[in-house]
């Protein structure tokens, strides 16, 4: 049985990393937000933030992308130096989409990151809960019923596909980009 | 086949056979765009507010009683050297006969209206319109680049790997790769880079163990990506900025890789013997913009400088940038003209984005000379231009406009590269109101 306890504690670290990095960036109205991370700093409550990606309609600024990208790798926050570094990298290049890429690509480099990340063969081992586990820890919601029929489909297909390809897809889709 | 029906079908024919050699394969009827000069327009932005004195007029410390006349653009204009009192060090020029002896040189333009601001010039050359005082710094302007006119108007349509944007500084600077018109936009835009920022040690640091994604790696990447996106009700095209085709994105990213861990070397425009100390952040970015020129050869590229900005506060230093970016068009230039694809198909088009005032600051320098601000004055209005192409397409050794008549505007430079590239037509009516400049052209 693959060890998901200890990636849902990592998974619960990476939300309170994610959700203190949009409280510090984001204006006074995101007091809903402020409310459910105090369920999770309890541990309460391990609800997902969200019920439906229908309720993401804000845009992650650079500085939230970059730093919950950050969070959700590293399972801790971006050293302030580091995130405005990136930033303004960041801003050299008008492709955003590429950038992204480029810095994603970076840090699933890292071996810290790469310590973070299940093997590939616990995620074969329980598809299901690798699923889960995954749209809680990056969307901060559970998979519909459609989503993990077809998340299922994708990764029991393809043999040699890994985790870091997965991860990769979710952290560079358009869900991501936003809260 | 009754007789009505046969003279409708005969007539229907007809129509088709005249028509059907006008319907392009992009499904228009009729070519939006028009002849094409050359295939390639590098436009550099040779900015930082330059005066005409310093320039064109060669007058260097002349107009402070501290010394002699004299040329110090040998790479762009005809005329000699200063024969005496050098507060810079002096580079022979590269290009073998200077770029106005290649071309026609507006001697005296106009910057006609709007702030004598460096984000408001450039701001004007690229969008082809004066801005207010109110121009937003931190936004995209509001009127379409010169990229989102070619990108749009051109047929066939070309993807952004043909449009770059250059840039010395971030700041706004970043924001001139596409409009915030809801006719053209990010679309249509061009690929924006800030060389001296992606290729700083924190890219080298950050991205030299990164090799390029694998194929396979890619395909994963895209299938599970567009499940994950067909899920979600917002495209990319809600989120800010360019996006390049896959392969586009893949070729550019390449390039930077091989840039950051040293595969692509790059050459930098310093004279045999001259230091990595004179290297200036000006010539950087001409480096850099010629290796993306030599990589993707594109039709349209636009590169800034900005370094003799120093002039707000020290004279000597801005005659020595400005003769170092000389030296670095020239080099560019040169380069071009080693190239099989860009030689003698490519226009290029030198202009400040406004000049300095008339009257020095009560700023000295370490020489005791004066520096100038460009508050507005008429003075700071006054601009030239250098166009720069084949013979016989571009008129060679030209010399228009003087100070009592000048010729052109700012905002002649879009209308005058969509002329040259063949797109002029396509661009709807009430967007622009300058002109081509005509006397550039055989």
């Amino acid at each position: 049985m693959p060890d998901f306890k200890n990636t849902q504690h990592k998974i619960r670290t990476a939300i309170v990393a994610v959700l203190i990095a949009f409280s510090i960036t984001s204006c006074k109205k995101e007091i809903v937000e402020e409310v459910i991370y105090d369920n999770i700093i309890y541990q309460i409550d391990t609800v997902p933030v969200y019920q439906s990606n229908t309720e993401k309609d804000r845009l992650k600024t650079p500085l939230q992308y970059i730093s919950s990208l950050y969070s959700n790798l590293y399972y801790s926050s971006i050293p302030s130096n580091l995130l405005d570094n990136l930033v303004i990298y960041r801003l050299s290049i008008g492709d955003k989409t590429l950038i992204n890429e480029l810095i994603l690509n970076a840090m699933l480099n890292d071996p810290i990151v790469q310590a973070n990340i299940p093997d590939d063969a616990d995620m074969f081992d329980d598809v299901d809960a690798f699923i889960e586990d995954s749209y809680l820890r990056f969307y901060l919601r559970k998979p519909s019923e459609y989503e993990k029929y077809g998340m299922a489909n994708i990764i029991e297909a393809d043999p040699d596909i890994t985790v870091i390809d997965i991860y990769r897809s979710f952290l560079l889709s358009n869900e991501y980009m936003y809260y | 086949m009754n007789r009505r029906k046969f003279l409708r079908s005969t007539a229907l024919t007809a129509a088709g056979m005249f028509a059907a050699p006008y319907i392009l394969p992009a499904g228009t009827l009729f070519r939006s765009s028009g002849t094409r000069l050359v295939n390639h327009v590098v436009l550099v932005v040779f900015g930082g507010g330059i005066r005409n004195q310093e320039s064109v007029e060669q007058q260097y410390l002349l107009n402070q009683a501290a010394g002699p006349s004299g040329n110090i653009m040998r790479n762009m204009l005809n005329g000699a050297s200063p024969a005496y009192n050098l507060v810079y060090n002096v580079w022979d020029p590269i290009a073998p006969a200077p770029l106005a002896t290649k071309g026609t040189l507006y001697k005296h333009m106009r910057y006609a209206s709007g702030p004598t601001g460096h984000f408001n010039g450039h701001t004007a050359i690229i969008t082809g319109n004066y801005t207010p005082d109110s121009l937003n710094l931190s936004a995209n302007p509001a009127m379409p680049t010169l990229f989102e006119y070619y990108r749009k108007h051109n047929d066939p349509q070309k993807t952004a790997l043909n449009a770059w944007w250059m840039s010395l500084d971030l700041g706004p600077y970043v924001n001139l790769n596409y409009s915030l018109d809801p006719l053209y936009g990010s679309q249509y835009g061009a690929n924006y880079m800030s060389p001296l920022t992606t290729f700083s040690s924190l890219g080298v640091d950050y991205f030299s163990t990164l090799n390029t994604m694998h194929p396979e790696e890619l395909a994963r990447l895209n299938a599970v990506k567009s499940f994950l996106n067909s899920n979600f009700n917002k495209s990319v095209t809600d989120i800010p900025g360019i996006t390049n085709t896959e392969d586009d994105k893949q070729a550019i990213q390449d390039f930077m890789l091989k840039v950051i861990k040293g595969e692509i070397p790059i050459d930098y425009p310093l004279p045999t013997g001259i230091g990595f100390d004179q290297l200036t952040g000006d010539l950087s970015n001409v480096a850099v913009s010629w290796k993306v020129i030599q990589e993707f050869h594109p039709e349209l590229m636009v590169i800034n400088t900005t370094n003799l900005d120093i002039c707000h506060t020290n004279f000597s230093d801005y005659i020595s940038y400005l003769h170092r970016a000389d030296y670095g068009v020239g080099w560019l230039w040169d380069k071009i003209q080693s190239d099989p694809v860009m030689a003698n198909d490519t226009i290029m088009i030198c202009i400040p984005e406004h000049g300095r005032n008339q009257i020095a600051n009560a700023i000295p320098d370490a020489n005791g000379l004066f520096a100038y601000d460009h508050t507005g004055d008429e003075n700071s209005r006054s601009i030239f231009s250098l166009i720069v192409g084949p013979p016989g397409i571009v008129n060679q050794g030209l010399v228009v406009g003087t100070e009592e008549v000048p010729v052109g505007e700012t905002i002649d430079i879009v209308p005058t590269i969509a002329h040259i590239l063949g797109f002029k037509d396509g661009i709807p009516g009430g967007y622009l109101s300058g002109n081509v400049l005509e006397e550039a052209f055989v």
